[in-house]
């Protein structure tokens, strides 16, 4: 039958691509063959039944679901995952190898790195902060060896964005932080070391490491107080994890926190009779106290502006704590904070994120006001707004509910025109960059399984209920954000909020865009 | 044959429009799903899939120079992000459609795709024999289709889900057109193959000539001849 028939012939008959005399002198030869003729029918039905199957709509949320991957990998500063559509080329595969000499190198140096520290655990008891001189933190460092310079800061070299560093206490009494280095010829991070055989970093070295990196604080006033993970620690393991034991001795800051903390959640565990921990206290001391200089800095870029913004925040919050909140939490709540060190490098534009738990610490930066009475103002704009040729970034607070956000956030991505419709008394407004900061309250805690997976999965943002605005919580800054709710008309609902919740959205609009774009691999077409 | 994009649409997603590209990924979610859907068999890994060829192409879309139809490259993308995660679910687990799941009430062959047979009943449909029939050529295809090779599946699922013509296939997989219609004719006879061999036994063969189940002349045997010729 094979040498009897022509393959294509019959690919052609099936698939209905031969002409009309073409058919009939197959269909005449396959009456001299009914197994033949047989088979053929059947590839005909079998053709005709598949181009027959129903199709499948996709799921609702597919289009919502691809902006909250981008969202999520803005959030962890990571990009998305790269699919290659075409197969390696030859400099590609050269790349390659070169990237993996790399990652060998790395590796090299990491194993050296762990096996030293095996070796003599006591040689790293402190870290560089970041944005600071080994020698401004000489006076801290009870020992020292060569191999120090490993994880001594760079100023301009780029940062890791692998990097993670935690607080893990096993000693029962100190909250001990530990860094690791993915690559230790970069620039490392900084961690506030807090053991009580050394100092504190001087107040003015963490102010600066606010300044330059950005530090943002969430918390909730009683969560159980927990210790995370630790990779590269001194013990030698890659992995730890701790639980933060309470010390006994309660703090005087506590009552700072109150009025800055919104009344506890009920699913949140309460812990009242918990102190603050010693660096919980050093952070305190050393942070809440607002510096005036800062909230009246220049920005010039985004990283600028977004610092810049945080510090207004930081002075409007010093300017409301003086006032209590509406429900003040306990005096003696105690929280338990994550520390966001975000670092970025406008040479190279990398950028790096370092979490960390704190137990018992307290709020040392927040950036909102409590919500305004008046809710909802989605005209609300100022003097600055109305100025397009104002080179400095501006921001504007609106208050609302979390389902107002969602439906100012869908009529966003369908108008024509979203500045217009963002700022209604402003319709030639060109800002061409923009920055959300969606505060919500209270911002959202993550257990610790969440912080193991949190480089794999968005942090689980449990349903709080009604609270009001105390510290802020970035969802999405539209560097990225633009791009998402530009380009794909997402619905994008807070869905991890009550509707009613009441959300302190500040909008801070940047003056010049980052119109740099990033070369790719690029797919052939 | 997939539905053209408009032209001036693609350009100015490829500009920078936002928007256009907004429009074009709503315009071709479905497709892509589809086509992911089959190739995977798995409703939500499908979804995830389809989720990375649209970040893809968001990454991308600036890339585009236009030599090839704007359907053939996402459709490669979609196509080589399916590849990647059936290679990596090879290493984790091994995943049947024909398995024999038994659901709550006992019925066999549930899977994922069963709501999507269950939505082959066509109320409409005037003869309940004739349903029931079209509903198990559907599944046998299907159960069939996700037993074929990566790379035969592929080729049907792009020359009849996705309907598309000869010359695309060879973009989308990159091969030559006459290798696409070897393929596209082994992938045929290599499905026919599969649905015999899983077809269940007649029920009452007593009654049938013995010959008649052992020549060599059977369907599935010159199926045979003709894959090894």
């Amino acid at each position: 039958m094979v040498d009897r028939y022509n393959e294509e012939t019959m690919l052609g008959y099936i698939e209905g691509d031969l002409t009309p005399d073409q058919a009939a002198q197959f269909e005449a030869s396959m009456t001299k063959d009914p197994r033949l003729k047989s088979l053929v029918s059947q590839l005909v039905q079998d053709r005709r039944t598949m181009r027959t199957l129903p199709t499948e709509s996709p799921p609702d949320e597919l289009l919502s679901q691809v902006t909250q991957r981008l969202e999520r990998s803005m959030l962890l500063d990571a990009p998305p995952p790269e699919l290659s559509p075409v197969r390696p080329s030859g400099s590609y595969r050269l790349g390659r190898m070169i990237a993996y000499s790399g990652l060998a190198a790395m590796i090299l140096i990491s194993a050296a790195v762990v096996v030293h520290t095996l070796v003599d655990r006591n040689l790293y008891e402190d870290f560089t902060p970041a944005g600071l001189s080994m020698s401004r933190m000489a006076d801290n460092k009870p020992r020292r060896s060569n191999s120090d310079q490993l994880f001594e800061f760079k100023p301009n070299a780029p940062t890791t964005p692998s990097i993670s560093s935690t607080l893990a206490d096993d000693e029962h009494q100190n909250a001990e932080q530990a860094l690791a280095l993915s690559d230790a010829s970069t620039a490392p991070m900084a961690l506030l070391e807090n053991r009580s055989d050394t100092a504190p970093p001087p107040k003015q070295d963490l102010l600066e490491i606010i300044n330059q990196s950005g530090l943002r604080v969430r918390g909730d006033a009683n969560t159980e107080a927990t210790g995370s993970f630790a990779m590269g620690h001194k013990e030698g393991s890659l992995e730890r994890r701790a639980q933060v034991p309470q010390t006994p001795d309660a703090p005087a800051s506590a009552d700072t926190f109150a009025r800055l903390t919104p009344a506890p959640a009920k699913k949140m565990n309460t812990a009242k009779d918990q102190p603050l921990s010693p660096l919980a206290q050093k952070v305190m001391q050393h942070l809440t106290q607002a510096d005036p200089q800062l909230a009246s800095s220049e920005a010039k870029t985004e990283d600028e502006a977004l610092t810049a913004a945080r510090q207004l925040g930081k002075a409007k919050e010093s300017d409301a704590a003086q006032t209590p909140a509406e429900s003040p939490a306990s005096p003696t709540a105690r929280p338990t904070v994550w520390l966001e060190l975000a670092t970025h490098d406008p040479q190279t534009g990398q950028q790096a994120l370092l979490t960390w738990t704190v137990a018992n610490a307290v709020p040392i930066v927040a950036l909102t006001t409590p919500p305004q009475p008046d809710a909802a103002q989605l005209e609300t704009t100022t003097d600055a707004d109305r100025n397009p040729s104002s080179a400095q970034p501006r921001q504007i607070t609106l208050a609302m509910t979390a389902s107002q956000l969602t439906q100012l956030l869908r009529n966003l991505n369908t108008a024509p025109n979203q500045h217009a419709r963002l700022l209604p008394q402003a319709p030639s407004w060109n800002a061409p960059s923009i920055t959300w900061l969606v505060q919500a309250a209270p911002p959202y805690f993550r257990t610790d399984d969440d912080a193991d997976t949190a480089a794999v999965h968005p942090p689980r943002i449990p349903l709080v209920g009604h609270g009001h605005a105390t510290a802020v919580q970035p969802l999405f800054k539209t560097d990225w954000g633009q791009l998402l709710m530009q380009r794909i008309p997402m619905r994008p609902t807070v869905p991890v909020y009550d509707p009613q919740t009441q959300l302190t959205v500040t909008v801070l609009v940047l003056p010049t865009p980052n119109a740099d774009s990033e070369s790719t691999e690029t797919p052939n077409d | 044959m997939p539905q053209a994009l408009n032209p001036k649409l693609v350009e100015r997603a490829v500009r920078g429009d936002q928007a256009a590209l907004c429009q074009l990924l709503q315009t071709s979610q479905h497709r892509l799903y589809n086509v992911v859907l089959r190739m995977i068999g798995h409703r939500d890994d499908a979804a995830e899939v389809t989720q990375d060829t649209l970040l893809k192409i968001i990454e991308h879309i600036g890339d585009f120079k236009g030599k090839s139809d704007i359907t053939t490259w996402m459709t490669r993308i979609a196509m080589n992000a399916a590849f990647s995660h059936l290679r990596k679910q090879r290493l984790r687990r091994t995943v049947s459609l024909d398995h024999a799941a038994t659901d709550p009430i006992g019925r066999v062959g549930r899977d994922q795709l069963s709501p999507l047979r269950d939505q082959l009943t066509d109320p409409r449909e005037p003869n309940p024999a004739i349903r029931v029939q079209q509903e198990e050529q559907q599944q046998q295809l299907t159960a069939a289709l996700a037993r074929l090779q990566d790379d035969l599946r592929a080729i049907i699922v792009l020359r009849d889900i996705d309907q598309m013509e000869y010359q695309q296939i060879a973009e989308v997989m990159g091969i030559p057109i006459g290798t696409v219609k070897s393929r596209l004719f082994r992938a045929r006879l290599a499905l026919r193959r599969e649905i015999l061999q899983k077809k269940p036994p007649p029920q009452n063969t007593q009654n049938r000539p013995k010959q008649a189940v052992s020549t060599p002349d059977t369907p599935s045997t010159s199926i045979r001849r003709l894959s090894n010729g």
